[in-house]
Formats: structure tokens, C-alpha cells, sequence
């Protein structure tokens, strides 16, 4: 019985998947960030000077990509009005956000992986800078999430990202003209872990350090969304 | 009894949102009700929402809600995918391997297969979520006003999409605000309103004696004496040419005339105005329904056993006409 009830699990996220593998390659919002990206990192790739930080790269991929991607996703199955059905086959709603979770998740470790080859990184880099972005990107996809739900169309996802989208390029935009003793206060953000982390890495020091704060922002947010999730009644 | 609804109510704030709902549906039979628009959507909202539903007020099939099939008019497609893509998609949702091309023939979806849903009509979206239905295997379908807005070839579809359901064994249930969508669609057909649900005849013509029949004839020879029909707005009495009436429907046990897609009430019973009127071209064509035949522009045939007058009013009413009548029409105007 159990395993049964399995297997109808399986085969509806099954079928959620043949729909975005139909539905995304035209989805011109979430192709414009996931292009965009591949495209910037590619440009930046060739530029002989380095003068854009990687932290400010990834910054991109994690805001255009993850977090406007996830909010997209979310909000068109409302836009759409097609969540009853969805509901109606037995999907529970957290169901459906835990998959579109797990395909923008997806989507983002491809463009991380596209990031890597272009910039010669080898294996054992590129899995330190994962576990490095790692609380970052969670962060980003459970403000997609809550945007998705807040929403109620992809415009108003866009509108509602630009504050955290203006935060975080501000604190980066910080980061990248000051040195670690200008501005101390700056630690208590997670894109410092990440900006000098990448450096850690680059030097091949040990990078472990740098993820106490973003893991503490990672739990901090996580958490938040869980208790205001429970709060709310969506049926 | 596949499902019944037993004192089924809403109440909120000493408001009855939804007055209360006695029904059951046996397999095989198709169930229109005709209501207002807001019960439809309290109901609905019901349905959508089982915890808010009080025990033993919903007798379900085996398996519950997961056995029931919705059609809701907030339905909606993934616009980016194709027909058939659409049509895959709900094949693997619902784990069940359809005909794809038995249900694009029956929805009459052959010519778009490949069309983007948002590249499709208004009424060919609409004929794509009642395929939905062909592939959701369940004991029970519930539409919500399915035919509002559906252009012809849709109702045509919409017909034999319900006739398919019952035939199949399921026990379907839709809610329409039109009584003459109601009588073409159901083969029981119920009125719901705050007095709660009353079975309408259906084809009573069938059962009345040929007596009734010789009686009609002499009524035809009987010269007309009186040649205005009352009705009262208020506390005017209004009188109208009967040539002005575009037809007459009995409902609630009041008789209405509509003249110019306006409706007015009438004193005087729909048997009474038959009599008065029968001799100035006016015809039974339901039992709820008299029809000023200079009015008909055209007689729609749904299937052997259902059929609607079209008339050229200036909204186009279409009225139910019944298999009994629709002989004694075609007698009548030598067809």
C-alpha cells in the first residue's frame, strides 16, 4: 500500500517534470535570466582584466537566476490558474513548491557548473565553491518562494524582488571598493563570507570560517519562512 | 447512489450563503440543476474545501474527493504548452493511458493539436479542459456552469462529452444558471433555490392523453376574443400585443413574459396563456416554455433527444424544446 501510494507520488512529479521540460525552454522570463547568466559569465570569462569580482558573478546568477526563476515558477501556476488541478490530482501545496524548489535549484547548480568549466576551476575547487554559495543560494530560492506566494503575477515578482535585488548589489558594490578594515560592519552580511571566501579559496586556505555567518542568515531565513508558512491557510 | 448531498448548507453571520442542497446521482445519469450564480460559487467553494463541509452533509464514492472529477469555470491551461502536450500532461498527472486521439475527435480538438494553448480560442481552451474530464478517471463529474459562453460546436461537444461520462458508468452532476441549458443538458433535471431542490417535469406532453389532443384542435377553430396579455411591473398593470412576446416561462410557479429581452410577470398561468394564445401562433414547446413561433429562427438538434429553438430576438434566446413536442412541431409547420 505504502509503496503504491510511492509510486503515485513518483509518477505525478513525473509528470510536473514533462510539463516544465515542455513549458520552460519558451518560458521567455526565466530563458532571459538563465541566458543572461551564462551569457555574462561567459563575457567576463574572456575579459582580460578582472575587474568584476567572482562574489558580484555569482551575486547575479543567485538573484536573476535563483530567486526571480523561483518566484516565476511559483507564481505562474497561480497566474495560470492551474493549481487547482494540480491540488485536485493530490498535490499538497507544499509539494508543489518543494519540486519547483528543487528545479530551480537545479537550473542554478548547471549555470554553477557552466561557471566552473569557463573559468578552468577543477573539481575540488568547484565543490568547495558550491558548499560555499550553498547558503546563499538556499536563502535566495526561499525568498523566491515567498515572493511566488505573496505575488499574484510575474510582474509583481519582478517589482517586489528589486528591493532585495538593490540590498544586495549595494552591499556588494560595498564590498567591492573597500578593503576588510574599512568597513567592519559589513561582516554581518552574508556576501562578505561570500567575497572573501572566494579569496580563501583562490589562496587555498581554509574557507569554513566563512560559512558560519551565511549558514546563521540561511537558518535565520529558513526558519522564519517555516513558522509564517505554518501560519498560513492556503486551503 | 454514487453521491448525495443530504441538508447541505452554508451559513455565515446568520447569512445563508447556500440554502440547503438535497440531491442524489446514480450512475449513468446526468444531473443538471439549475441556480442562481452565487449559489453555484458558495457550493463550489464547498467542494473545494471538504474540511469546511459538516460530516454526513456529502455522501462520496469510494476513494472520497480523489473520486470526483471538478470543472471549474477558474480553470485554466498552461499556456505554453501544446494541445496535445496538455493532453500528455494530464495522462501521466492522472496516471492513466488515454485514447489521445479518441479525445481529440470527441472534444473536436483534431485541427489545433499542435497550437499553443494561448494561440486557442476562447471555446477550443474551454473544449481542452473538458477533455480533463476524459481522462480523469473518476465515479463522479461535477461542472460548474460548463456551457456559459461556449459557442455551438462547443455545446455540441459539451452534449456528447456528458452523454460519454454516463455512458461510461459515471454519475454526473452540473449546475447551470439557464434553465433551458439545464433542460438540454440533464436528463433529471432539478431547480435549486432558497426553497431548496424541486424535480422539473420533463416531457409531460408524453403521458397526456389524447383528449388533450382533441381539445387542442378545437381550440385552434375557437375565434379570438381577447388580444392583450397582462402583466404588472409595480402596481401598473401593463398590456402587450401578444405578437410583442417573444415566448413565456413558467418558473417558481410564476409565468413571465419576455418581450425585447425585458421579462415581466404575469398574473395568469402558463395553461391559460397556451389557450389564449395557441390560435396567434404561439406553441408549447416545454412544459415550462410557450413560444411565439414567428419568433423561431431555427430548431437545434443536439442529439435524438434534444433539442432547442434559436430565436431571433435581439439576444438570441434559445428555449428548450422537448422530444414530445418536437414532432408535434414539425406537424405543425409541415417540416
Amino acid at each position: 500500500m505504502m509503496k503504491k501510494r510511492k509510486q503515485v507520488r513518483l509518477d505525478r512529479w513525473k509528470a510536473l517534470l514533462y510539463k516544465d521540460i515542455c513549458d520552460l525552454r519558451w518560458n521567455g522570463q526565466v530563458l532571459l535570466n538563465f541566458i543572461g547568466g551564462i551569457f555574462l559569465i561567459s563575457l567576463l570569462a574572456f575579459v582580460p582584466e578582472e575587474t568584476i569580482s567572482l562574489s558580484f558573478l555569482l551575486g547575479f546568477i543567485f538573484v536573476m537566476l535563483t530567486m526571480l526563476m523561483q518566484g516565476n515558477l511559483m507564481v505562474e501556476e497561480q497566474e495560470q490558474r492551474t493549481i487547482r488541478s494540480l491540488k485536485q490530482a493530490g498535490f499538497s501545496f507544499k509539494e508543489i513548491y518543494i519540486y519547483k524548489m528543487i528545479v530551480t535549484f537545479t537550473a542554478t547548480v548547471l549555470v554553477l557548473v557552466i561557471f566552473s568549466v569557463l573559468y578552468g576551476n577543477h573539481f575540488l575547487f568547484s565543490i568547495k565553491l558550491f558548499i560555499l554559495v550553498l547558503p546563499i543560494m538556499i536563502i535566495m530560492l526561499v525568498a523566491g518562494t515567498f515572493l511566488g506566494i505573496k505575488t499574484k503575477n510575474t510582474i509583481e515578482i519582478s517589482l517586489y524582488g528589486v528591493p532585495i535585488i538593490i540590498l544586495y548589489f549595494f552591499v556588494e558594490g560595498l564590498l567591492m571598493n573597500s578593503s576588510k578594515e574599512d568597513m567592519p560592519w559589513l561582516v554581518v552580511f552574508p556576501n562578505y563570507h561570500l567575497h572573501y571566501g572566494i579569496d580563501q579559496l583562490y589562496f587555498n586556505e581554509p574557507f569554513l570560517s566563512y560559512l558560519v555567518v551565511p549558514v546563521i542568515w540561511m537558518t535565520a531565513v529558513v526558519a522564519v519562512f517555516v513558522s509564517w508558512y505554518r501560519n498560513q491557510s492556503f486551503d | 447512489m454514487v453521491i448525495s448531498f443530504n441538508q447541505l448548507r452554508k451559513i455565515e453571520q446568520n447569512t445563508i450563503l447556500l440554502p440547503e442542497l438535497n440531491l442524489t446521482v446514480q450512475k449513468k445519469d446526468i444531473v443538471a440543476v439549475q441556480c442562481e450564480n452565487e449559489y453555484i460559487g458558495h457550493l463550489f467553494d464547498l467542494l473545494n474545501h471538504p474540511n469546511q463541509i459538516k460530516k454526513k452533509a456529502i455522501t462520496l464514492p469510494e476513494g472520497g474527493f480523489q473520486n470526483v472529477y471538478l470543472f471549474q469555470q477558474t480553470d485554466g491551461l498552461y499556456k505554453r504548452l501544446t494541445v496535445i502536450q496538455m493532453l500528455k500532461f494530464w495522462c501521466k498527472l492522472y496516471q492513466h493511458q488515454a485514447d489521445l486521439e479518441m479525445i481529440l475527435n470527441l472534444c473536436e480538438l483534431q485541427a489545433c493539436a499542435s497550437k499553443k494553448t494561448k494561440q486557442l480560442t476562447q471555446s477550443e481552451q474551454r473544449r481542452l479542459l473538458f477533455a480533463s474530464a476524459l481522462i480523469q478517471q473518476a465515479a463522479v463529474y461535477i461542472f460548474e456552469d460548463p456551457s456559459l459562453g461556449l459557442d455551438l460546436q462547443s455545446k455540441h461537444v459539451l452534449h456528447n462529452l456528458l452523454i460519454h461520462l454516463a455512458d461510461k458508468g459515471a454519475a454526473v452532476l452540473l449546475f447551470t444558471t439557464t434553465l433551458e441549458e439545464a433542460i438540454r443538458l440533464g436528463n433529471s433535471v432539478y431547480r435549486y433555490s432558497n426553497r431548496g431542490t424541486q424535480q422539473l417535469e420533463q416531457d409531460i406532453e408524453d403521458t397526456e392523453d389524447v383528449g388533450k389532443e382533441n381539445h387542442e384542435e378545437e381550440m385552434t377553430s375557437i375565434q379570438v376574443q381577447l388580444d392583450k396579455i397582462s402583466a404588472k411591473i409595480e402596481d401598473k398593470i401593463i398590456l402587450f400585443n401578444p405578437l410583442e412576446i417573444d415566448y413565456i416561462e413558467a418558473r417558481d410557479g410564476q409565468t413571465y413574459l419576455f418581450v425585447n429581452d425585458e421579462e415581466f410577470a404575469s398574473s395568469n398561468t402558463i395553461k391559460i396563456l397556451e389557450e389564449r394564445l395557441q390560435p396567434l401562433g404561439f406553441f408549447r414547446c416545454h412544459r415550462s416554455y410557450l413560444v411565439n413561433l414567428q419568433r423561431v429562427r431555427e430548431i437545434i438538434i443536439w442529439s435524438k433527444n434534444s433539442y432547442s429553438l434559436s430565436l431571433d430576438n435581439p439576444s438570441k434566446s434559445t428555449i428548450p424544446l422537448s422530444k414530445g413536442n418536437y414532432s408535434k412541431l414539425k406537424e405543425l409547420i409541415h417540416l
